[in-house]
């Protein structure tokens, strides 16, 4: 639980560029491809999206569920990894 | 009222605002995510009766507030006619139901009571708003204004016939589990609180329920099992987590409510706040949230009074219970007149009495540790001290011998006593297995005693608590072992599902996975 897969730690410990969807920790290719469907095609924007949502756990979780209906340890794997990257880069 | 999804971008982010979330901005795709967030903010009611008293401005429907207004009005005479309260009583209500309009008003609560709106028209079904009315005091409560329940009393009491009136006495009885056997008397037990009532509704409008009697108020915590069965009973559709909600609010509630009813109520609320005490300690109970904890930390100080009170009074009694056993006091004089009056010469009984007194003082001195000096006084000492001639004392030892009954020892010397057979000459030594003990110092006896047997009670509690303590902590090791146990298997079948995932669709992969690969993975 306190560890982080190495997905994580490749996507925190550098800064974004134009990496793609499913260089986030928690998104795989099924998700990755609905996201990018739905025009969440890059990183950065699922960044935009969280940081529209002032970075809130709750509701990035909520709307992520939704959006592409991730399950919970995907969700929390995608939070995790913005927040983290946001933290470590902002 | 309208519903969420309609609200425009400003209404949401104020409703929000009002709730104390950090709205972000609203656009098409964060709108959906806010919108849930209110509505089940909304049905949690997260107490937004606390944060109205303090942004006062709020803005509603119009044809909303009139309907209240109508409400609130048949809210009020049904108050003062189910209560027959005076015309004082009457005045407050008038009061309260305008504040009950002002809050309500404002409050999202109205969202909640659709089944209280529908429960209020069906007024043919008697049975059916029994039933309600039983449900009805949880919903209330939960939403914390106690307004709804006003409502409540309006929908049944519109008319004033007979079978309408029973409905609204049921609904109070629901509410007081105090009055819970006594149906028909539930008008006049409120009586006589009236004035401490208005005490109460006049500090802390925002938070007192309107029907409810503060007595129900107070025994509301005292009867939490009672209400809980209730609850059970009425398979209300709530989650947990509201209830839970509820009970740190009453627990704040008798906090309050101790205040104003300390004279009548202490006792039920010195067991009541014992139980929170005791609860607050059991993991996962009511007190899960910072509030229960702050709650149960009042109780802490105002359970400690009493006891340490209880203590004081108990540890006097010891004291006066050990004063008065002391085995070593004797409070009559040993030799008394009646006998001395046998004797034909006073003058060896004087003797001896003074004997006795020198004597038991010495003893007296020796337990209360005044003195290094031995009990044991020497013949001639004694002999100096009494100032008699030798004849007289010698009489006087033989009277002592005579009279074992009085306790003198008597000794050849330090070491070997006076037998049976020995001649009274033969006495070197003398000392008294009376000995006289000044009050002071039985005092002081009494609290060494009495507080080496407080510390060994202390003592003896403590480490049963400790031991308590130590066993809950080890089934909540237990516990965390397992849960931990329990993470690692679904973590472990996370990897080996994804890795199928991934075999499915990449060909080249195998389905399955080594348990090093697996163990790495993990880790």
């Amino acid at each position: 639980m306190s560890s982080t897969s190495q997905k994580h730690q490749d996507f925190v410990g550098e800064p974004m560029g134009e990496k793609g969807i499913e260089t986030v920790a928690g998104i795989g290719k099924v998700l990755g491809k609905k996201l990018s469907d739905k025009g969440y095609d890059k990183a950065y924007v699922l960044l935009g999206q969280f940081l529209l949502l002032k970075k809130s756990d709750e509701l990035f979780l909520d709307w992520f569920k939704d959006t592409c209906g991730a399950n919970k340890k995907q969700a929390n794997d995608a939070y995790q990894c913005l927040k983290d990257w946001c933290d470590a880069n902002l | 009222m309208v519903k969420e999804t309609e609200l425009n971008d400003k209404d949401l982010r104020e409703e929000l605002s009002k709730y104390g979330v950090a709205v972000g901005p609203i656009l098409p795709t964060t709108r959906g995510v806010y919108v849930k967030k209110l509505q089940k903010l909304k049905t949690e009611n997260k107490c937004p009766g606390y944060q109205k008293s303090t942004n006062g401005n709020h803005s509603d429907s119009s044809t909303k507030s009139n309907r209240k207004l109508k409400q609130t009005k048949i809210a009020r005479k049904t108050f003062g006619f189910s209560s027959d309260e005076s015309d004082n009583e009457e005045k407050l209500n008038k009061g309260r139901s305008y504040i009950t309009r002002k809050t309500r008003r404002s409050s999202p609560v109205n969202q909640t009571p659709p089944v209280n709106q529908t429960s209020s028209k069906e007024t043919k079904k008697p049975i059916h708003r029994k039933v309600e009315g039983l449900a009805e005091p949880r919903r209330s409560r939960r939403s914390v204004t106690p307004v709804s329940q006003a409502s409540v009393a309006n929908g049944y009491s519109d008319d004033s016939d007979e079978e309408k009136w029973e409905e609204v006495t049921s609904v109070d009885i629901s509410t007081s589990p105090y009055l819970h056997h006594s149906p028909r008397s539930s008008l006049t037990p409120r009586r006589p609180l009236m004035p401490q009532r208005s005490i109460m509704t006049s500090s802390r409008l925002s938070h007192s329920s309107k029907i409810e009697t503060p007595l129900s108020a107070v025994t509301r915590n005292g009867g939490k099992s009672l209400r809980k069965r209730k609850f059970d009973s009425t398979k209300d559709d709530d989650n947990d987590e509201s209830a839970s909600h509820e009970y740190d609010d009453s627990a704040d509630e008798v906090v309050a409510s101790a205040e104003n009813f300390e004279p009548k109520n202490s006792e039920r609320n010195f067991f009541s706040s014992f139980k929170s005490l005791f609860s607050s300690r059991k993991p996962g109970q009511f007190a899960n949230s910072e509030v229960g904890l702050q709650n149960s930390w009042r109780l802490h100080c105002s359970v400690l009074l009493p006891i340490g009170t209880v203590v004081f009074f108990i540890i006097l009694g010891l004291l006066y219970i050990t004063m008065r056993s002391d085995s070593l006091v004797h409070s009559e004089r040993l030799i008394d007149i009646s006998e001395t009056l046998k004797i034909d010469s006073p003058k060896p009984m004087a003797i001896v009495n003074s004997m006795y007194d020198i004597l038991s003082k010495a003893a007296g001195d020796k337990i209360c540790n005044y003195t290094e000096a031995s009990d044991v006084l020497s013949f001639n000492k004694l002999k100096k001290t009494v100032q008699a001639n030798e004849g007289d004392f010698m009489e006087a030892l033989k009277l002592i011998k005579l009279n074992p009954q009085w306790e003198f020892v008597m000794w050849k010397d330090r070491k070997q006593l006076l037998g049976k057979d020995d001649n009274v000459k033969d006495v070197r030594y003398l000392s008294s297995l009376r000995p006289f003990i000044p009050t002071l110092c039985r005092f002081w006896r009494a609290v060494e005693k009495v507080l080496f047997r407080v510390t060994m009670v202390v003592l003896a509690m403590i480490i049963i608590w400790l031991s308590i303590i130590y066993q809950q902590y080890r089934a909540r090791k237990l516990n965390e072992e397992k849960q931990l146990m329990f993470d690692l298997v679904e973590k472990i079948l996370d990897v080996l599902k994804k890795h199928y995932e991934t075999s499915c669709t990449d060909g080249d992969i195998q389905p399955f996975l080594p348990i090093l690969h697996a163990r790495d993975m993990i880790i």
